[in-house]
Protein backbone atom coordinates (compact mmCIF):
# COMPACT_ATOMS: atom_id res chain seq x y z
CA UNK A 1 0.00 0.00 0.00
CA UNK A 2 2.36 2.48 0.88
CA UNK A 3 4.99 1.36 -1.40
CA UNK A 4 2.60 2.14 -4.14
CA UNK A 5 1.89 5.30 -2.96
CA UNK A 6 5.45 5.64 -2.98
CA UNK A 7 5.48 4.66 -6.51
CA UNK A 8 2.56 7.79 -7.39
CA UNK A 9 4.83 10.15 -5.79
CA UNK A 10 7.82 9.01 -7.66
CA UNK A 11 5.52 9.93 -10.94
CA UNK A 12 5.04 13.57 -10.15
CA UNK A 13 8.69 13.40 -8.98
CA UNK A 14 10.10 12.45 -12.50
CA UNK A 15 8.02 14.85 -13.98
CA UNK A 16 9.61 17.68 -12.00
CA UNK A 17 10.03 20.19 -14.91
CA UNK A 18 13.94 21.82 -15.89
CA UNK A 19 14.43 25.59 -15.64
CA UNK A 20 14.73 27.12 -19.00
CA UNK A 21 18.42 28.05 -18.09
CA UNK A 22 19.62 25.11 -16.59
CA UNK A 23 18.65 22.78 -19.40
CA UNK A 24 20.33 25.44 -22.20
CA UNK A 25 23.04 27.38 -20.50
CA UNK A 26 23.49 24.76 -17.36
CA UNK A 27 26.96 23.61 -19.07
CA UNK A 28 28.00 26.74 -20.18
CA UNK A 29 27.63 28.66 -17.07
CA UNK A 30 29.31 25.59 -14.99
CA UNK A 31 32.16 25.51 -17.84
CA UNK A 32 33.11 29.23 -17.30
CA UNK A 33 33.51 28.87 -13.34
CA UNK A 34 35.03 25.71 -13.36
CA UNK A 35 38.13 27.90 -15.35
CA UNK A 36 38.08 29.09 -11.80
CA UNK A 37 39.08 26.43 -10.41
CA UNK A 38 41.66 24.07 -9.93
CA UNK A 39 41.58 21.45 -12.51
CA UNK A 40 41.54 17.73 -10.73
CA UNK A 41 44.67 16.36 -11.78
CA UNK A 42 46.74 19.13 -9.80
CA UNK A 43 45.01 18.04 -6.97
CA UNK A 44 45.85 14.56 -7.64
CA UNK A 45 47.36 14.14 -3.94
CA UNK A 46 43.83 13.90 -1.55
CA UNK A 47 43.78 15.79 0.99
CA UNK A 48 43.38 12.47 3.08
CA UNK A 49 46.67 11.02 2.02
CA UNK A 50 48.27 14.12 2.64
CA UNK A 51 47.21 14.39 6.40
CA UNK A 52 47.72 11.01 7.02
CA UNK A 53 51.63 12.27 5.37
CA UNK A 54 52.13 14.93 7.98
CA UNK A 55 50.63 12.52 10.62
CA UNK A 56 53.22 9.81 9.83
CA UNK A 57 55.87 12.48 10.20
CA UNK A 58 54.87 13.79 13.07
CA UNK A 59 54.78 10.26 14.77
CA UNK A 60 58.16 9.44 13.38
CA UNK A 61 59.86 12.60 14.84
CA UNK A 62 58.40 12.32 18.64
CA UNK A 63 59.09 8.97 18.47
CA UNK A 64 62.71 9.59 17.04
CA UNK A 65 62.86 12.23 20.38
CA UNK A 66 62.01 9.62 22.88
CA UNK A 67 64.16 6.97 21.73
CA UNK A 68 66.65 9.70 21.50
CA UNK A 69 66.62 10.95 25.10
CA UNK A 70 68.06 7.61 26.15
CA UNK A 71 71.07 7.80 23.81
CA UNK A 72 74.75 8.14 25.09
CA UNK A 73 77.27 10.01 23.45
CA UNK A 74 78.92 8.39 20.41
CA UNK A 75 75.62 6.85 19.38
CA UNK A 76 74.15 7.35 16.34
CA UNK A 77 70.78 9.41 18.00
CA UNK A 78 72.62 11.72 20.48
CA UNK A 79 72.90 14.72 18.39
CA UNK A 80 69.23 14.60 17.95
CA UNK A 81 68.91 14.32 21.97
CA UNK A 82 71.40 17.22 22.31
CA UNK A 83 69.31 19.41 19.95
CA UNK A 84 66.57 18.60 21.27
CA UNK A 85 67.75 19.96 24.87
CA UNK A 86 69.42 22.98 23.46
CA UNK A 87 66.30 23.91 21.60
CA UNK A 88 64.45 23.39 25.55
CA UNK A 89 67.53 25.36 27.04
CA UNK A 90 66.64 28.12 24.36
CA UNK A 91 63.03 28.60 24.86
CA UNK A 92 62.61 28.33 28.42
CA UNK A 93 66.05 29.77 29.44
CA UNK A 94 66.58 27.30 31.75
CA UNK A 95 69.98 25.42 31.61
CA UNK A 96 70.56 23.68 34.56
CA UNK A 97 68.71 20.91 33.75
CA UNK A 98 70.84 20.69 30.29
CA UNK A 99 74.15 21.24 32.66
CA UNK A 100 73.35 18.44 35.03
CA UNK A 101 72.53 16.37 31.85
CA UNK A 102 75.82 17.12 30.28
CA UNK A 103 77.78 16.41 33.19
CA UNK A 104 76.09 13.07 33.95
CA UNK A 105 77.28 11.88 30.50
CA UNK A 106 80.80 13.19 31.04
CA UNK A 107 80.91 11.23 34.62
CA UNK A 108 79.27 8.26 32.58
CA UNK A 109 81.93 8.56 29.64
CA UNK A 110 85.21 8.91 31.59
CA UNK A 111 86.23 5.93 30.92
CA UNK A 112 85.82 5.90 27.20
CA UNK A 113 87.78 8.41 25.15
CA UNK A 114 85.78 8.68 22.03
CA UNK A 115 82.79 8.96 23.81
CA UNK A 116 84.43 11.51 26.17
CA UNK A 117 85.66 13.91 23.92
CA UNK A 118 81.43 14.05 22.29
CA UNK A 119 80.66 14.64 25.99
CA UNK A 120 83.10 16.78 27.20
CA UNK A 121 82.49 19.02 23.64
CA UNK A 122 78.74 18.81 24.43
CA UNK A 123 78.95 19.97 28.38
CA UNK A 124 81.69 23.03 27.48
CA UNK A 125 78.97 24.18 24.54
CA UNK A 126 76.21 23.83 27.17
CA UNK A 127 78.32 25.83 30.18
CA UNK A 128 79.37 28.70 27.09
CA UNK A 129 75.71 28.72 25.79
CA UNK A 130 74.28 29.18 29.86
CA UNK A 131 77.23 31.90 30.35
CA UNK A 132 75.95 33.81 27.93
CA UNK A 133 72.54 34.05 28.43
CA UNK A 134 73.63 34.85 32.70
CA UNK A 135 74.86 37.59 31.17
CA UNK A 136 71.27 39.55 30.34
CA UNK A 137 69.83 37.77 33.62
CA UNK A 138 69.51 39.26 36.93
CA UNK A 139 71.45 38.58 40.52
CA UNK A 140 69.19 35.72 41.14
CA UNK A 141 69.18 33.59 38.06
CA UNK A 142 73.37 34.40 37.96
CA UNK A 143 73.07 32.73 41.38
CA UNK A 144 70.77 30.01 40.58
CA UNK A 145 73.50 29.38 38.12
CA UNK A 146 76.63 29.32 39.81
CA UNK A 147 74.58 27.14 42.50
CA UNK A 148 74.03 24.49 39.38
CA UNK A 149 78.08 24.91 38.62
CA UNK A 150 78.99 24.42 42.03
CA UNK A 151 77.09 20.91 42.65
CA UNK A 152 78.63 19.87 39.34
CA UNK A 153 81.89 20.14 40.51
CA UNK A 154 81.07 18.23 43.73
CA UNK A 155 79.74 15.53 41.52
CA UNK A 156 83.18 15.62 39.58
CA UNK A 157 84.98 15.27 42.62
CA UNK A 158 83.34 12.87 44.02
CA UNK A 159 83.29 10.87 40.57
CA UNK A 160 87.05 11.04 40.50
CA UNK A 161 87.36 9.49 43.99
CA UNK A 162 85.88 6.11 42.05
CA UNK A 163 88.03 6.60 38.66
CA UNK A 164 91.25 5.54 37.50
CA UNK A 165 94.06 7.91 36.89
CA UNK A 166 93.34 8.41 33.30
CA UNK A 167 89.67 9.07 33.88
CA UNK A 168 90.39 10.95 37.18
CA UNK A 169 92.64 13.82 34.74
CA UNK A 170 89.77 13.80 32.20
CA UNK A 171 87.29 14.46 34.74
CA UNK A 172 89.57 17.01 36.80
CA UNK A 173 89.97 19.22 33.35
CA UNK A 174 85.89 19.20 33.29
CA UNK A 175 86.10 19.89 36.73
CA UNK A 176 88.48 23.63 35.92
CA UNK A 177 86.48 23.77 32.88
CA UNK A 178 83.36 24.13 35.01
CA UNK A 179 85.11 25.99 38.33
CA UNK A 180 85.99 28.79 35.64
CA UNK A 181 82.91 29.25 33.98
CA UNK A 182 81.05 29.60 37.30
CA UNK A 183 83.83 32.39 38.05
CA UNK A 184 82.82 33.78 34.51
CA UNK A 185 79.39 34.08 35.74
CA UNK A 186 79.82 37.59 36.90
CA UNK A 187 77.78 39.12 39.75
CA UNK A 188 78.07 40.90 43.07
CA UNK A 189 78.84 37.68 44.76
CA UNK A 190 81.64 36.97 42.82
CA UNK A 191 84.60 37.92 44.69
CA UNK A 192 83.38 35.75 47.13
CA UNK A 193 83.27 33.21 44.76
CA UNK A 194 86.73 33.61 43.09
CA UNK A 195 88.30 33.78 46.95
CA UNK A 196 86.44 30.11 47.55
CA UNK A 197 88.30 29.07 43.80
CA UNK A 198 91.41 30.14 45.13
CA UNK A 199 90.87 28.29 48.60
CA UNK A 200 89.78 25.09 46.92
CA UNK A 201 92.77 25.72 44.65
CA UNK A 202 95.33 25.62 47.33
CA UNK A 203 93.52 22.58 48.94
CA UNK A 204 93.66 20.66 45.88
CA UNK A 205 97.58 21.44 45.57
CA UNK A 206 98.56 20.43 48.82
CA UNK A 207 96.47 17.20 48.80
CA UNK A 208 98.26 16.66 44.96
CA UNK A 209 101.74 17.62 46.36
CA UNK A 210 100.44 15.13 49.47
CA UNK A 211 100.08 12.13 47.08
CA UNK A 212 103.12 12.92 45.46
CA UNK A 213 104.90 12.20 48.34
CA UNK A 214 103.40 9.24 49.36
CA UNK A 215 104.14 8.28 45.91
CA UNK A 216 107.28 9.04 46.21
CA UNK B 1 35.64 -0.29 -18.00
CA UNK B 2 31.88 1.12 -19.04
CA UNK B 3 31.37 4.82 -20.64
CA UNK B 4 31.44 6.37 -17.22
CA UNK B 5 34.36 5.35 -15.88
CA UNK B 6 35.90 6.19 -18.98
CA UNK B 7 34.46 9.92 -18.78
CA UNK B 8 35.50 10.15 -15.10
CA UNK B 9 39.21 8.97 -15.35
CA UNK B 10 39.17 11.92 -18.64
CA UNK B 11 37.58 13.93 -16.07
CA UNK B 12 40.31 13.72 -13.68
CA UNK B 13 42.83 14.35 -16.12
CA UNK B 14 41.07 17.52 -16.39
CA UNK B 15 39.02 17.08 -19.50
CA UNK B 16 36.78 19.66 -19.15
CA UNK B 17 34.51 18.01 -22.24
CA UNK B 18 34.22 14.24 -19.82
CA UNK B 19 32.57 16.45 -17.62
CA UNK B 20 30.39 18.02 -19.85
CA UNK B 21 29.49 14.78 -20.57
CA UNK B 22 28.88 13.58 -17.42
CA UNK B 23 27.02 16.77 -16.40
CA UNK B 24 24.38 15.73 -19.22
CA UNK B 25 24.02 12.68 -17.98
CA UNK B 26 23.22 14.03 -14.00
CA UNK B 27 22.08 17.01 -13.99
CA UNK B 28 18.43 16.12 -14.24
CA UNK B 29 18.44 14.00 -11.34
CA UNK B 30 20.70 16.36 -9.53
CA UNK B 31 18.06 19.37 -9.97
CA UNK B 32 14.68 17.35 -9.28
CA UNK B 33 16.51 15.62 -6.28
CA UNK B 34 17.31 19.68 -4.90
CA UNK B 35 14.17 20.72 -6.19
CA UNK B 36 11.78 18.23 -4.29
CA UNK B 37 14.03 18.82 -1.14
CA UNK B 38 13.93 22.51 -1.01
CA UNK B 39 10.08 22.99 -2.64
CA UNK B 40 8.91 25.86 -4.72
CA UNK B 41 9.68 28.73 -1.83
CA UNK B 42 13.32 29.22 -2.96
CA UNK B 43 13.10 29.96 -6.94
CA UNK B 44 16.83 29.61 -7.47
CA UNK B 45 17.82 27.76 -4.88
CA UNK B 46 17.77 24.14 -6.96
CA UNK B 47 19.37 25.85 -9.92
CA UNK B 48 22.02 27.22 -7.97
CA UNK B 49 22.46 23.94 -5.84
CA UNK B 50 22.94 22.02 -8.70
CA UNK B 51 25.12 23.65 -10.49
CA UNK B 52 27.06 23.92 -7.04
CA UNK B 53 27.52 20.59 -6.96
CA UNK B 54 28.98 19.53 -9.66
CA UNK B 55 31.37 22.38 -9.41
CA UNK B 56 32.74 20.96 -5.86
CA UNK B 57 32.50 17.63 -7.83
CA UNK B 58 35.39 18.45 -10.27
CA UNK B 59 37.00 20.63 -7.26
CA UNK B 60 36.93 16.98 -5.55
CA UNK B 61 37.54 14.54 -8.14
CA UNK B 62 40.42 13.14 -7.18
CA UNK B 63 39.28 12.19 -4.23
CA UNK B 64 36.06 10.09 -6.14
CA UNK B 65 37.78 6.44 -6.27
CA UNK B 66 35.79 3.58 -8.33
CA UNK B 67 38.82 1.07 -7.31
CA UNK B 68 37.36 1.78 -3.57
CA UNK B 69 33.94 0.60 -4.83
CA UNK B 70 32.38 4.44 -5.00
CA UNK B 71 29.40 5.18 -6.93
CA UNK B 72 29.82 8.15 -8.65
CA UNK B 73 25.93 8.96 -8.65
CA UNK B 74 26.56 8.30 -4.63
CA UNK B 75 29.03 10.45 -4.65
CA UNK B 76 27.18 13.54 -6.70
CA UNK B 77 24.09 12.71 -4.10
CA UNK B 78 26.39 13.23 -1.22
CA UNK B 79 27.78 16.59 -2.02
CA UNK B 80 23.96 17.85 -3.48
CA UNK B 81 22.48 16.07 0.10
CA UNK B 82 25.37 18.32 1.78
CA UNK B 83 24.62 21.31 0.30
CA UNK B 84 20.72 21.13 0.65
CA UNK B 85 21.65 20.46 4.59
CA UNK B 86 23.90 23.64 4.74
CA UNK B 87 21.35 25.90 2.59
CA UNK B 88 18.78 25.42 4.86
CA UNK B 89 20.58 25.26 8.12
CA UNK B 90 21.50 28.72 6.34
CA UNK B 91 17.50 30.01 5.29
CA UNK B 92 15.64 27.91 8.16
CA UNK B 93 14.05 24.82 6.40
CA UNK B 94 11.06 24.80 4.56
CA UNK B 95 8.99 21.88 5.40
CA UNK B 96 7.69 19.54 2.25
CA UNK B 97 4.58 20.92 2.35
CA UNK B 98 5.17 23.92 1.11
CA UNK B 99 6.31 21.77 -2.05
CA UNK B 100 4.00 23.42 -4.45
CA UNK B 101 2.62 20.35 -7.37
CA UNK B 102 3.88 20.57 -10.90
CA UNK B 103 0.90 20.81 -13.09
CA UNK B 104 0.47 17.24 -15.00
CA UNK B 105 -1.80 16.14 -17.45
CA UNK B 106 -2.65 13.02 -15.43
CA UNK B 107 -6.61 11.92 -16.59
CA UNK B 108 -9.23 13.64 -14.39
CA UNK B 109 -10.69 10.54 -12.98
CA UNK B 110 -7.97 9.15 -11.57
CA UNK B 111 -5.83 12.64 -10.86
CA UNK B 112 -8.06 14.06 -7.73
CA UNK B 113 -7.27 11.20 -5.68
CA UNK B 114 -3.51 10.56 -6.77
CA UNK B 115 -2.95 14.02 -5.79
CA UNK B 116 -4.98 14.26 -2.78
CA UNK B 117 -2.80 11.01 -1.87
CA UNK B 118 0.43 12.76 -2.72
CA UNK B 119 -0.22 15.52 -0.90
CA UNK B 120 -0.54 13.63 2.10
CA UNK B 121 2.43 11.41 1.21
CA UNK B 122 4.45 14.36 1.10
CA UNK B 123 2.83 15.90 4.53
CA UNK B 124 4.12 12.55 5.83
CA UNK B 125 7.63 12.73 4.44
CA UNK B 126 7.90 16.07 5.70
CA UNK B 127 7.51 14.90 8.91
CA UNK B 128 10.25 12.39 8.87
CA UNK B 129 13.92 12.75 10.33
CA UNK B 130 15.80 14.57 7.44
CA UNK B 131 17.86 11.44 7.25
CA UNK B 132 15.19 8.97 6.99
CA UNK B 133 13.23 11.60 4.05
CA UNK B 134 16.48 11.16 2.06
CA UNK B 135 16.71 7.08 2.20
CA UNK B 136 13.38 7.35 1.05
CA UNK B 137 13.48 10.00 -1.71
CA UNK B 138 17.14 7.96 -2.46
CA UNK B 139 15.57 4.14 -2.51
CA UNK B 140 12.00 5.28 -4.53
CA UNK B 141 12.22 7.79 -6.35
CA UNK B 142 15.90 8.14 -7.69
CA UNK B 143 15.68 3.83 -7.62
CA UNK B 144 19.63 3.45 -5.74
CA UNK B 145 20.69 0.35 -4.60
CA UNK B 146 20.81 0.33 -0.94
CA UNK B 147 24.27 -0.12 -1.35
CA UNK B 148 24.25 3.10 -2.98
CA UNK B 149 22.22 4.53 -0.48
CA UNK B 150 24.16 3.65 2.16
CA UNK B 151 27.19 5.86 0.84
CA UNK B 152 25.49 8.97 -0.17
CA UNK B 153 24.06 9.01 3.78
CA UNK B 154 27.41 7.74 4.89
CA UNK B 155 26.14 4.88 6.60
CA UNK B 156 26.52 1.04 6.23
CA UNK B 157 24.18 -0.85 4.11
CA UNK B 158 22.83 -3.47 6.44
CA UNK B 159 21.30 -0.52 8.57
CA UNK B 160 19.78 1.38 5.23
CA UNK B 161 17.63 -2.04 4.96
CA UNK B 162 16.54 -2.27 8.87
CA UNK B 163 15.45 1.50 8.79
CA UNK B 164 13.90 1.35 5.41
CA UNK B 165 11.41 -1.31 6.76
CA UNK B 166 11.59 1.14 10.00
CA UNK B 167 10.27 4.36 7.97
CA UNK B 168 8.23 2.77 5.65
CA UNK B 169 6.19 1.76 9.14
CA UNK B 170 6.50 5.24 10.30
CA UNK B 171 5.29 6.65 6.92
CA UNK B 172 1.90 4.41 7.56
CA UNK B 173 1.12 5.60 11.00
CA UNK B 174 1.95 9.14 10.06
CA UNK B 175 -0.24 9.06 6.91
CA UNK B 176 -2.77 6.97 9.10
CA UNK B 177 -3.05 9.20 11.99
CA UNK B 178 -4.00 12.33 9.52
CA UNK B 179 -7.24 10.42 8.34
Amino acid sequence: MIEEQLNNLKKEYLKTEMPHYLQNYGWQNLESRLAEVKSPQFSFFPKRAFAFAVLSVIILLISTLAISQKSKPGQTLYPVKVLSDQVYSQVTGNYEATIEKRAQEVIDTSGNGESFEEASKEYQKTLDEAKEKAKDENEEKKEELRKKLEQQEKRFENAQKEENQKSKNRLNDILERTRRTRGEVKGSKNERREKDNQRHDDDEKDNNSGNHNEDD
Amino acid sequence: MDNLSQLITKAKEGNKDAFGQIYNLFYKRIFRYCKFNLGNSRANDPQDICQETFLRAWKSLSNFSEKKGGSFQAYLFRIARNLIIDNSRKKKEVPLLEYQEIEDDTDLDEGIDKKNENQKLKAALGKLKEKDRQIIILRYFEEMTTAEVAKTIGTKEGAIRVRIHRILKNLKEIIERAK
